[in-house]
């Protein structure tokens, strides 16, 4: 079946882009982390408030 | 005062009530985009020529319609239904992919109309990721 290497393809690009979703939210979740347990540290949401 | 109902992961903020109903909205929503990939699956003229994989989205779509289904009808929403939105994500781009496969390999050319068909498949994926990390890194559902 020639078709077979474009589903997979086509599989792997599901896969491949949802992982890169689980590692962008763990990234978010450890700076979050990471602002909560150091409350003075400026976060980028107060850095932004301060510009404005 | 909000509670955090999930002590595992202290630094998640807690969902207030007049969030609840948003997500829940949202949960609704994503449910509606599962049924229509299911539906594109089972019909879609320019999937015919991918059998395996189209009988592959049958199936899983089928799987996240029951699991969003249970999430926007359960207060409590199981830790395991987040999991569909990933999964839905991942199904959509894997459609998109395909879509633009076929129309190139098995329909006989790219057209305006067949590219956008293919965007419009990619469509929710972009809501399920945001949904997926902002529940995760700002709200507690």
């Amino acid at each position: 079946m020639s078709e077979v290497w474009v589903q997979i393809i086509a599989a792997c690009s599901g896969l491949v882009t949802t992982l890169a979703v689980k590692y962008l939210e763990h990234v978010l979740k450890r700076r979050s982390a990471l602002d909560a347990s150091t409350p003075d540290r400026p976060t980028t949401a107060s850095v932004a408030t301060e510009e404005t | 005062m909000p509670v955090n109902t999930h002590p595992e992961e202290p630094e998640r903020v807690p969902l207030t009530a007049r969030l609840a109903p948003m997500y829940r909205l949202s949960a609704f929503i994503w449910l509606l985009y599962s049924v229509a990939l299911l539906l594109t699956s089972v019909g879609s003229q320019l999937l015919a020529f991918a059998e395996p994989f189209r009988w592959a989205m049958t199936v899983i779509t089928a799987l996240v319609s029951v699991a969003l289904l249970v999430r926007a009808l359960i207060p409590e929403r199981p830790a395991w239904t987040r999991w569909a939105l990933l999964v839905l994500g991942g199904v959509s781009v894997s459609t998109f992919t395909l879509t633009l496969f076929a129309a190139d390999m098995a329909a006989g050319g790219f057209t305006l109309a067949r590219v956008a068909y293919a965007l419009l498949l990619l469509v929710p994926a972009f809501g399920v990721y945001v949904s997926w990390v902002g529940e995760r890194v700002v709200a507690n559902l």
